[in-house]
């Protein structure tokens, strides 16, 4: 049938070493990717109680009916599920997702995506090739870095990349010149599994959730694909006329004219656009994932730095003082953190803290924590390398570090203290500080309310980085803030025409039009970004300078879903989906213990103003928080730096939240109404039977 | 600038000296979502080189390139009455981001408050420009 | 080479006159086609017996240091041609290392529109031929496609321009989009290519100018890599790096 999806998903039992067909369309009313990947862990997964190293936890790597097509800045992302190992206080059911071209072959070799399910009894490595799927041995890549592995791995499977070969017996097999794409983890990531991530190719990843160490604890070391099929789409000329309007949207497009107004945009940014300056000389070329439009990687004259950007390169150039700090020992530090498949963003975590430690005197060698790291030279290449090395060697602090973060700190007896003060800024569910949400409230709001950093930068490109980049250069902003507000809530259906949605003043943070942000931030990505894989470096396109009048692409997105899979789905009925998807959500986290008491943020956001002054609660990249503001009925640009989250104001705000999503405001637990209505009554019957339904 | 034209030899030593290490103000060079560096700025004289205002070519000019020399305002304000024990030039500082500016507005007119203090620190010691 | 070119006495001296049929059986007479510069092409005779073959009316050149590797162009090619994704399907083929260091880590395998194409000459049946009335780009006409991929063999680049359909079993090559049934915009040499359109960097451009016959001449053209977007956005080392 002609529309986008393979028809079938692949699973994978590893204790039984057997494979199975599951047909998508039982799950296609889900979309694709975490929709599909939700539904098939709670058909799957018996017991959502177990930790995330049991044989029982279902891991999940999803694309959707957009991969391997034109449709741009999706055709080239996968999704990954499953219990995790890095979430506080538990293992949370999380995702991850990575780029890169894996989707498309998974695609092409006739899957819409992969369900993994028990343990192998020693180290194997999956070879898919079309349909024929084996189970090899990976006793020899064991220890092998992530990059090491693939071109192992590519030279067992593709001899001759770039001529013609046949996947088949014969031609009618197909062909194809591709080299296979390859998902792997680190080496002996068995011993670091908390932090470690699932590595593509050279610089794509899924980075966050501890995956690395789920695929270790099946003995899983990497999963290969390479297929020689298609995928047909419905309304060819349709995705075609999309594709070019899209374009439109995109700098490559606008070569002879670019826009050069300073901030951060989705669409809007320039190519190969990897937040940081390259060594100088350096030439490159822009690289994307499959079908992207914007292309934001990039590739090297060195062969440093391929592939990495944004966090990959920031994490050991973050508020890191001390020793020679310059661009080729920043892409060197990245290119070893892809090498070990460790998640960069618990590495910035683990420097600022440890940085912290060292000038508090806690941390050296013959302090309290003792370690002969050379903490004098953090932001060297050296370093960094020493780091990363005794994490991955389990030596010196790293041998605690491996543990995860928060496990790390609680053996050290400073989890609440530092967490606390906030030298060790996980701001909630043990993750990463990334923005903050006592500034950009949604991002924060956003996060409690799932079960990590959400990583979705819808709002934050616009509301956060235009406005603050404007304030620190004396830019004439380009757009008023009020323009900017009544831009982004149009776009925000059902719940368009509040503009205070995006009132982010001290009394705004804490209102009813911020829960309806929140509420249509958690549906808008689970759908549209998680599910039909709409890159986060894409989406929400809510403001463009290319766009007429600064509108971006937001809304557009229905365009490419309908013309791959030939329905007539609305903007708006893909964001209902999505509230599905997050109510799924929401009961297997009811399911694994998950309390309203535990939705709260690490103590230093209540008790620290935020800030840009290092040394205090995190000044990791940030820059002083400039957000659009209603102030005197005006809306302006104001700086909102400073603020802590007011403990009460939050509950209050949660109690607001869980009202509109039609929960139990006493547990945030969903209620059988708002279930049944989504279609999931039988979901509303678990919850009963194990007591975790809401009342109404 | 609302700074007295009168100020002691003891006050001008004080306010154009080298701070010890544990009295520096932490800075921070930005580049914007590309990382940023810590900077310990350790006088009047290095607060005021530290500032640097933003032209129009480089606020056109591409973002990983951009290098904006950040400092918190009110930490500024703060550690010039605190530490430098320059309650006057402390005051003039809030005036200038009492006006609630952008902080790129800001900059040039910091940096000209501390330079015209840091001229008059020389005058009274009688030392050369 | 006149020599081994005989011209039947019944055989039009108009070039327009010639069936193919009768121009292959003409030429048939003395082997497999008549000797140029070491190819055995397919021309036209023309009166004074000098065998001249139409150049194509187009060709794709690529500025290799602008491909971003998104292979956007093969889906767009599969898409437009056959209404289904398929790298396998796709007449333009991008290869890439993610280790290696640019330029040298993509690979972009374009048809050339050889001047002497040696997939032409291949043919037994005259499937791939010279379309005259698309502007004399080489294409495969499917339906006098035996499968025999002797055009598959008889290209000479790696990977080979013309390919194996396994779904429909015939050749297929690139023909500028002269046929994208898919696409309802006009194609060919006169129109417009989908692999160009969809580019996101515009590394890909049609020419009618026959490009000097080397790699460089096709995929190491300057359209827009020196050009001041390029320089801005630091791909040519201009950025510096203060610290």
């Amino acid at each position: 049938m002609a529309n986008g999806y393979a028809g079938k998903i692949l699973k994978i039992d590893l204790t039984t070493k057997k494979v199975e067909e599951i047909p998508t369309s039982k799950y296609e009313q889900w979309g694709g990717g975490h929709g599909i990947g939700s539904a098939l862990f709670w058909d799957l997964c018996e017991d959502k109680t177990v930790a995330g190293t049991n044989p029982k936890n279902v891991v999940t790597i999803m694309t959707s009916p957009l991969s391997g097509t034109l449709t741009p800045t999706a055709s080239g992302r996968t999704e990954v599920q499953g219990i995790g190992l890095q979430g506080y206080p538990l293992g949370w059911f999380t995702r991850s997702n990575f780029g890169g071209r894996f989707g498309t072959q998974l695609k092409y070799a006739g899957w819409d995506g992969i369900a993994v399910v028990g343990k192998s009894d020693k180290p194997v490595w999956i070879n898919i090739q079309n349909g024929k799927v084996t189970f090899e041995d990976a006793k020899h890549l064991w220890g092998l870095d992530t990059w090491e592995t693939q071109e192992d791995i590519w030279s067992t499977v593709q001899a001759d990349v770039g001529n013609w070969n046949e996947l088949g017996a014969t031609r009618d097999g197909g062909r194809t010149t591709q080299r296979p794409a390859v998902l792997t983890i680190g080496p002996n990531a068995d011993k670091y599994g908390p932090m470690a991530s699932l590595i593509h190719d050279a610089g794509n990843g899924a980075g966050q959730g501890g995956f690395g160490g789920v695929f270790a604890s099946k003995n899983l070391k990497a999963i290969s694909v390479i297929g020689s099929g298609g995928v047909k789409v419905a309304d060819p000329n349709a995705l075609m006329e999309s594709r070019l309007w899209l374009q439109q949207y995109a700098s490559g497009e606008h070569q002879d004219n670019p826009h050069k107004i300073p901030g951060e945009w989705a669409l809007g940014s320039p190519p190969g656009f990897v937040l940081a300056p390259f060594p100088e000389g350096t030439t490159t070329r822009p690289q994307g994932c499959v079908g992207c439009v914007k292309n934001c990687r990039s590739r090297t004259s060195t062969g440093i730095g391929n592939e990495s950007s944004c966090i990959d390169v920031m994490f050991s150039n973050s508020g890191v003082v001390g020793g020679a700090n310059s661009p080729m020992d920043y892409f060197k530090s990245s290119d070893l953190a892809q090498r070990y498949g460790l998640n960069v963003f618990s590495l910035m975590g683990a420097l600022q803290w440890l940085q912290n430690l060292y000038k508090q005197g806690v941390l050296g060698p013959g302090k309290a924590i003792n370690s002969s790291l050379d903490y004098a030279h953090m932001g060297s290449h050296e370093f960094v390398k020493s780091l990363l090395d005794s994490i991955v060697h389990q030596t010196d602090v790293g041998k605690d570090l491996a543990l995860g973060l928060w496990q790390c700190a609680k053996k050290w007896g400073r989890l609440e203290q530092d967490l606390d003060t906030g030298i060790l800024a996980l701001m909630c569910w043990g993750y990463m500080h990334h923005y903050d949400g006592r500034t950009e409230a949604e991002w924060g709001y956003g996060s409690l309310m799932c079960e990590r950093d959400i990583n979705e930068h819808d709002f934050n490109w616009i509301v956060y980085w235009c406005s603050t980049l404007w304030s620190l250069f004396g830019y004439t902003p380009p757009i008023t803030a009020e323009r900017m507000a009544k831009i982004i809530t149009d776009k925000m259906a059902p719940y368009a025409g509040d503009m205070k949605m995006v009132d982010y003043s001290d009394e705004g943070i804490y209102s009813e039009s911020m829960a309806k942000t929140v509420a249509w931030h958690r549906h808008y990505t689970r759908y549209y970004k998680q599910s039909l894989g709409f890159c986060d470096w894409g989406w929400a396109d809510f403001v463009n300078p290319y766009g007429p009048d600064f509108e971006g692409a937001t809304g557009g997105e229905p365009k490419f879903f309908n013309a791959v899979t030939g329905q007539n789905q609305s903007f708006e009925e893909g964001v209902e989906v999505g509230r599905k998807i997050f109510n799924l959500d929401r009961a297997i986290w009811a399911l694994q213990g998950r309390t309203r008491e535990m939705e709260v943020y690490a103590g230093y956001m209540y008790n620290v103003g935020s800030t840009t002054v290092p040394g205090a609660a995190n000044a990791g990249y940030e820059a002083p928080y400039v957000m659009p503001v209603i102030e005197d009925g005006k809306w302006i640009y104001k700086n909102v730096g400073g603020r802590k989250a007011d403990r009460q104001k939050v509950e209050d705000w949660k109690t607001k939240y869980y009202a509109l999503e039609g929960w139990d405001t006493t547990t945030g637990q969903p209620t059988r109404k708002t279930l049944e209505e989504l279609g999931l009554t039988e979901v509303a019957d678990t919850l009963e039977k194990a007591g975790k339904l809401g009342k109404a | 600038m609302t700074v007295s034209s009168t100020i002691g030899r003891e006050d001008a030593a004080r306010f154009a000296r080298v701070v010890e290490p544990d009295e520096q103000l932490t800075v921070v060079k930005m580049a914007p979502m590309a990382g940023n560096s810590l900077m310990f700025i350790s006088s009047l004289a290095g607060a005021e080189a530290w500032l640097k205002p933003i032209s129009a070519e480089e606020a056109a000019g591409p973002t990983a390139s951009m290098r904006i020399h950040y400092v918190d305002p009110g930490a500024l304000a703060s550690w010039v009455r605190d530490t430098i024990g320059d309650a006057e030039l402390a005051a003039a500082l809030d005036d200038v981001i009492g006006t609630g500016n952008a902080f790129g507005l800001l900059v040039p007119e910091m940096k000209k408050l501390i330079a015209d203090r840091i001229a008059e620190c020389r005058a009274v010691l009688g030392e050369e420009e | 080479m006149d020599d081994n070119v005989k011209k039947r006495d019944d055989e039009p001296t108009e070039a327009q006159g010639v069936s193919r049929r009768q121009f292959i059986s003409g030429i048939g007479v003395v082997g497999f086609g008549a000797v140029l510069g070491g190819l055995f092409v397919k021309g036209l005779l023309l009166p004074d017996e000098t065998l001249a073959i139409p150049a194509s009316g187009g060709y794709l050149l690529i500025d290799t240091r602008k491909c971003a590797g998104c292979t956007s162009c093969m889906l767009a090619c599969s898409l437009t041609h056959h209404g289904e994704e398929n790298y396998g399907l796709s007449r333009i083929q991008v290869v890439q290392n993610p280790y290696g260091s640019f330029p040298k880590d993509v690979q972009l395998s374009q048809c050339h529109q050889c001047p002497f194409p040696a997939c032409v000459e291949a043919c037994p049946t005259g499937a791939n031929h010279i379309d005259t009335e698309h502007g004399n780009v080489r294409t495969v006409d499917v339906r006098k496609c035996i499968g025999c991929e002797r055009c598959v063999q008889a290209c000479p680049f790696t990977p080979s321009r013309a390919l194996w359909n396994y779904e429909e079993k015939h050749a297929q090559k690139c023909d500028l989009c002269a046929d994208t049934p898919h696409w309802n915009t006009q194609g060919g040499p006169g129109g417009k290519q989908a692999c160009v359109a969809v580019c996101p960097t515009k590394a890909i451009a049609f020419s009618p100018d026959i490009p000097q016959q080397s790699e460089a001449g096709y995929n190491e053209v300057d359209l827009g890599h020196t050009g001041a977007a390029w320089n801005y956005w630091g791909f040519n080392g201009g950025t510096k790096a203060e610290h």
